[in-house]
């Protein structure tokens, strides 16, 4: 419980400093605001920080923190592969899609998780998330490889989850 | 900046708010349009820092920033009331 | 000297991001059905502004922190406007283009 407070109040002053944060700003104004801010932080984690889930001292181990920077970068390299891919289907003169929704299965547990793999696979080639019911994700595919649950899921899913399992777990 | 420059990274900017204009004004559904404006936004925002940069006032990204947190409360808001739930 | 060369990559940076809002917007217009314009017009305009924005960070290297926050906000946020959009319009019975091969959130909700 004191854990996750900490946790959220910190989360808020960084916030905080990235946002008032200019490039000739004196450094008394930055004092000034940084008190602001502080007390701003702890008012608003005192009101919210129950109602979060997954946080926390022990998600900070440094292991965690390498797989999400390789979550990270995985991230950013299929981000780029799906928007090369997206515009040569927008561009090519007859239209290559074949879309449709199917239906994969999680074994993620914590929602943050579930969350941040719902966003990957927004963002990356031809996919789509449209809703979660418990383990089980619907998916918009532009280009429908496989119906079946496990092909889809090992197709769509599979580096992002093994990585996301290694940081939630 | 160079100036040529600017004004072919505005001519892009402009065909693509065009474009996205068009399906605004044409989508069969509220949701086309909604999906249309949801671009129009991202755009918007990057069109505001490049004005930011132009004339080199760092206080104009602060409208930017706002006006991506505002753009998001608006679609969500938008998915909620096709839902039924607002 | 390392600020021209700064200057010119941050220069490709925004022509990418400007040249992925043409192709999201091209794709909004030719597209077919409801969700492909989602799929076409959300990944490459979020793509387009991290670009973009990263490019001007180049430019203006001390705009950089509060060019990253606008970046990360848009990232975080940009996908669950999506879904959201995308799973209200399905259960308001917007329907699938025709050619479509599967549709099973159709088959879960009878």
């Amino acid at each position: 419980m004191e854990g996750k407070f900490a946790y959220v109040t910190t989360l808020l002053i960084i916030i905080w400093i990235a946002l008032i944060y200019s490039p000739n700003i004196t450094t008394e104004a930055f004092l000034e605001e940084l008190v602001a801010g502080v007390i701003i932080s702890i008012g608003v984690a005192a009101i919210t920080s129950k109602n979060f889930e997954g946080l926390g001292i022990k998600y900070l181990h440094p292991k965690r923190i390498a797989y999400f920077i390789a979550f990270f970068f995985v991230f950013l390299k299929e981000m780029v592969k799906a928007n090369l891919n997206m515009a040569r289907i927008v561009l090519s003169p007859k239209l290559p899609v074949k879309p449709g929704i199917v239906e994969i299965e999680t074994d993620l547990k914590l929602p943050s998780a579930k969350l941040f793999l719902g966003n990957a696979i927004t963002l990356t080639p031809g996919t789509m998330t449209i809703d979660y019911s418990n383990n089980r994700a619907y998916i918009h595919w532009v280009y429908v490889e496989s119906t079946e649950p496990k092909k889809a899921g090992e197709i769509i899913k599979g580096k992002f989850e093994r990585l996301l399992k290694e940081v939630s777990s | 900046m160079n100036s040529y420059f600017v004004y072919l990274i505005l001519s892009i900017i402009a065909a693509s708010i065009a474009l996205g204009t068009y399906r605004l004004l044409k989508g069969p559904t509220a949701s086309d349009r909604a999906v249309a404006l949801d671009a129009l936004t991202n755009i918007t925002t990057a069109l505001l820092v490049l004005i930011a940069v132009l004339s080199s006032r760092f206080i104009y990204l602060d409208v930017a920033l706002v006006y991506a947190i505002l753009a998001f409360v608006g679609v969500i808001a938008i998915a909620r009331y096709l839902e039924g739930g607002l | 000297m390392i600020e021209q060369i700064l200057d010119y990559v941050g220069m490709i940076f925004v022509f990418i991001g400007s040249l992925f809002f043409l192709f999201g917007t091209i794709g909004l217009v030719r597209m077919p059905d409801l969700y492909n314009r989602m799929q076409a017009s959300t990944k490459t305009t979020t793509l387009g502004v991290l670009s973009f924005l990263f490019g001007i960070g180049l430019m203006q290297l001390q705009w950089m922190i509060k060019l990253l926050v606008i970046a990360l906000f848009i990232v975080l946020t940009a996908p669950v406007g999506a879904s959201a959009l995308a799973r209200a319009s399905h259960n308001a019975g917007i329907k699938l283009w025709e050619k479509s091969v599967v549709d099973k959130y159709e088959e879960r909700k009878k």
